[in-house]
């Protein structure tokens, strides 16, 4: 066989992938070529580095880091799960108080109106002005539960 | 185990379950992500990214997908070749001076490093991860992947046709090219 023929073939020569006679073939060629044997000697280092590698095995402790990135990620979830409900609860506390302190305001605010009024003889008819209130404020109500 | 029942128990979240199956997968998982790495640390964050990620999703998981192994495999590959994009080092060209030496009969023999009396030896294996990981990650993707499942992972072509999807006749024909290409490429990096 030629140099350029073995060259062709020595990572098959490797791995066993030729027939029998052309392994016998190779085999004589680099016992007596020196350029081509270096060329083998070369890729060969290479491929054994790599078989080293395919023998290796992961740590002892791979569970543990699995198991302890597991736990870890479980409890963030559950915090994020928690700080979302959290959120959720003051918006709407924040929002209610709002909306209470609000009708407070607007109570005062048509008691006075009242108070003002009867003084002048311009309104003095109370129930109508808070019967006129609470359709408002039930409005209110309404918009604020669509959203 | 049955994977009917293995898969029951995982979604089930058995701990103990879970644990044989980690430890019967982590070194095969491993060995496949050191053929696209070739760096131990990355591989073991691989496998355990890969571990955590069937954990979380296994809820998801339905029986007559792919067999939860060959899912395994896809998910390492996949997840090795995303770090190996992420990661651009080493040079092109590789020193192995140190390995040469001249023969008695004027030849050149290139000596592997004994493990045990070698001081300098993780750096010498350091340089070889190098040159496997430059040559392996210039083939094209499919070589790659073919030449890394049957190396690392012994697998056969049919093993690898599964986890690839490709027909068995075409594997052969992959990793033939894979071979061609990866010699060619590892007498470039070593000259």
């Amino acid at each position: 066989m030629k140099c350029a023929q073995v060259k062709n073939k020595l990572i098959f020569y490797y791995y066993g992938d030729l027939d029998e006679s052309q392994m016998r073939q190779i085999r004589e060629h680099l016992e007596q070529c020196p350029t081509c044997r270096r060329e083998y000697n070369k890729l060969a280092l290479a491929l054994d580095y790599a078989n080293t590698e395919a023998q290796m095995s992961a740590s002892g402790d791979l569970w543990n880091k699995i198991n302890q990135r597991i736990a870890q990620t479980s409890s963030k979830k559950v915090k994020i799960l928690w700080l979302r409900s959290v959120e959720t609860i003051a918006v709407a506390a924040a929002i209610a108080l709002a909306v209470f302190i609000g009708s407070l305001i607007g109570r005062v605010y048509i008691e006075q109106s009242y108070q003002v009024a009867n003084d002048h003889e311009i309104y003095d008819d109370y129930e109508n002005l808070i019967e006129t209130f609470s359709n408002f404020n039930q409005t209110a109500y309404l918009v604020f539960d669509d959203n | 185990m049955d994977e009917e029942i293995l898969v029951k128990k995982l979604k089930a979240r058995d701990q103990k379950v879970f644990q044989d199956f980690v430890n019967e997968y982590k070194d095969k998982l491993f060995r496949l992500a050191m053929g696209f790495v070739h760096d131990s640390f990355l591989a073991e964050d691989i496998v355990q990214d890969v571990f955590v990620k069937l954990w979380q999703n296994i809820d998801s998981w339905e029986l007559g997908n792919a067999k939860l192994s060959t899912w395994l495999y896809k998910v390492t590959v996949n997840h090795a070749l995303n770090v190996v994009r992420s990661k651009k080092k080493t040079s092109n060209v590789v020193d192995i001076s140190q390995f040469v030496r001249e023969s008695d009969d004027g030849g050149i023999e290139i000596q592997i490093p004994d493990n045990e009396k070698n001081p300098h030896n993780k750096l010498e294996n350091k340089e070889l991860a190098g040159i496997l990981r430059k040559a392996i990650n210039t083939l094209p993707k499919k070589q790659r992947i073919a030449f890394v499942l049957r190396q690392y992972q012994n697998m056969s072509s049919k093993e690898i046709a599964e986890v690839m999807d490709l027909s068995v006749s075409n594997v052969d024909v992959i990793i033939h090219r894979a071979k061609k290409n990866l010699q060619k490429q590892i007498l470039k990096l070593m000259k």
